[in-house]
């Protein structure tokens, strides 16, 4: 009797899951999934900012990957290298680094809550406050590290391995702080038993550190580093504040080889610049650096599946 | 066993017992001045005048001779970068993100912990694989889709690309796993439904949970420097993260000036930490093991 009521009282009960869905749906499908289907789309068009897209098929792909004539060409080498190196020489920095800090800091010495809240403070702050302070601290002539160091003038934004240690050195101070607290709450985890077990079997802190307390936090690492990977790979903020791409190295078919300049900066600048503004190659570009990240990645969850098997 | 317990070393003793420790914290309290003398130095730098940032490799003081409130007064008038106006639109963007946020990934994450439906495991993960495509494929597009609908250089095209989040869904889903689900079976005897067994019970028992995403989305929000910095093309529109990028090129090497807008743009999400510093470091341990 009472169920029966209670049927009774609901009869759209079977719309009351999509109620509930339907704003993410919305919203997911509208602002997530439809411009990345735009993308693909553009990626097949020639395609001026007020104007309509004309169909040109894989002729983007063609130009980006097979046409030395192109600048587009060269952007995408360019571009592409740089943050290949950048992730390269990036990503064990962000890794390490915190890592180390955890390991310190999990020793729960004096005052360890104060000195987290402090190495991890900078993660807090936006891009751009971090890039104007690191500015200043970089500057050649009136800047902070140059005079406390004694390095006369040294131009940290347009020299040569200069600018490369700057922009690496200011991303890890940047991005430690989520690795940190990650590391520190995987270590506490680890098990105290196995530990001491161990140094009674005559391990040092050392070889207790490389033989228990980092294989038994491989999960964390292993995500962390597969993290740290995408985030690097889309860089912009960094090389775009901090000297726009750096110095020039050679110039092919009048396009400046820039030191620093990363893929996102040429596909912000031909997919949204004043000049030349063309959405069909920024997308392309845009999906061919999606699908590197992608099989990167996959790469990685590969072989850390295989590695705990 | 108790008196030992009970009986409090001398301060000699304590060192002696902890000099380890005591040195390593000491070294790490000194590494970690170093790591935020950046924030240090920028920080006295918005109260010297220019002259004196000038003469810095000559003096070398990092506290100013003169202290001046010069640099805060032209950033908060200088009409060619609205300051004020940066700071309304980071506002009312973040809080506009948190709000959405909340309410449609609690709304989706109560359907898909509690209620029943065909496919339901399915879409959810479905959803999550199409949220791991890399999200430097969609700025452009976006734009482009923003454009057509006539929404460039609204504040509303800043919010909608957040709404979305997945993994939101994916933590507040595995935090209402946790609740026991008699409150909302006695509830439903009563004759409650399920809008209402939605607003009034789970979500009380959420809070811990929805602050997590609230400080994430509006940190994540509010320091957005990309799409803004892209998206928007009247200065009057920019967020304070995305403005000052344009502060730092109109003010041409006034570090001093620039560091001003700086210091006054990170103070909300560096309150915000101060208070819920908890609530931070959980969502961070939590995401890690989620995903993990």
């Amino acid at each position: 009797m009472k169920r029966s009521a209670h049927k009774a009282l609901r009869p759209y009960a079977r719309w009351i899951p999509l109620a509930f869905l339907a704003p993410h749906l919305l919203v997911f499908c509208c602002f997530n999934v439809f411009p990345i289907l735009t993308g693909v789309f553009a990626s097949l068009t020639k395609w001026t900012l007020g104007q309509s897209p004309q169909w040109v098929g894989f002729a983007n792909y063609a130009t980006l990957l097979t046409n030395p004539d192109s600048i587009y060409y060269w952007q995408l080498r360019w571009g592409l290298l740089s943050t290949i190196e950048f992730v390269a020489l990036c990503v064990p920095f962000r890794i390490l680094v915190p890592l180390a800090l955890a390991l310190v800091l999990n020793t729960k010495c004096r005052g360890h809550k104060v000195l987290q809240a402090c190495y991890y403070l900078p993660s807090l702050l936006s891009l751009s406050v971090v890039m104007v302070s690191w500015l200043y601290m970089f500057d050649s002539s009136a800047g902070i590290v140059n005079t406390l160091l004694g390095l006369g003038n040294l131009r940290w934004t347009t020299t040569v391995p200069y600018n490369w240690i700057a922009l690496i050195f200011i991303t890890v101070w940047w991005g430690c702080g989520g690795n940190l607290i990650i590391y520190q709450s995987a270590l506490a985890g680890v098990s105290q038993e196995i530990l001491e077990a161990a140094s009674v079997d005559g391990a040092n802190a050392f070889q207790r550190c490389i033989h228990i307390t980092i294989p038994s936090i491989k999960f964390p690492l292993q995500y962390t580093i597969i993290t740290s990977v995408i985030a690097e790979f889309g860089i912009w903020g960094q090389p775009d504040m901090f000297n726009n791409g750096g110095p020039t190295l050679e110039v092919i078919n009048g396009v400046n080889h820039q030191s620093n300049k990363m893929i996102m900066q040429y596909i912000a600048e031909s997919g949204f610049g004043s000049s030349g503004v063309n959405a069909g190659i920024a997308s392309s570009m845009a999906l061919i650096l999606g699908v590197i990240i992608f099989l990167v990645s996959m790469l990685q969850f590969r072989a850390m599946r295989r590695g705990n098997d | 066993m108790t008196k030992l317990k009970a009986r409090r070393h001398t301060p000699l003793e304590y060192l002696k017992l902890n000099w380890k420790g005591l040195l390593l914290s000491l070294a790490l309290f000194a590494i970690a001045i170093v790591w935020l003398c950046p924030l240090f130095f920028s920080f006295f730098a918005t109260f010297k005048s220019n002259v004196e940032m000038k003469r810095f490799a000559r003096y070398m003081n990092i506290i100013p001779m003169q202290w001046t409130l010069e640099n805060y007064e032209f950033t908060l008038n200088n009409a060619a970068a609205p300051f004020m106006n940066m700071v309304v639109n980071s506002f009312i963007v973040s809080i506009a993100t948190v709000v959405l946020v909340l309410v449609i990934s609690s709304m989706s994450a109560y359907a898909y912990e509690r209620l029943e439906f065909r496919g339901k495991e399915k879409l959810f993960w479905a959803l999550f694989g199409l949220s791991m495509i890399p999200s430097v494929v969609s700025p452009v597009p976006q734009y482009y889709l923003y454009d057509a609908l006539g929404w460039t250089n609204e504040l509303i095209c800043l919010i909608t690309p957040y709404l979305g989040n997945v993994f939101y869904i994916f933590l507040l889903r595995n935090f209402m796993h946790g609740i026991p689900k008699d409150l909302d079976e006695s509830a439903r005897i009563d004759g409650a439904n399920d809008f209402v067994i939605y607003s009034r019970i789970v979500i009380p028992c959420m809070v811990p949970a929805m602050m997590v995403v609230a400080l994430f989305s509006f940190t994540g929000s509010w320091n957005d420097l990309m799409w803004p910095s892209l998206a928007m093309t009247s200065p009057n529109k920019l967020t304070l993260t995305s403005g000052i990028r344009l502060i730092n090129d109109s003010y041409g090497g006034r570090y001093e000036r620039t560091l001003a807008a700086c210091m006054l743009a990170m103070i909300p999400t560096v309150l915000l930490f101060l208070v819920a510093r908890k609530y931070f470091l959980q969502g961070l341990q939590l995401s890690a093991a989620v995903k993990g």
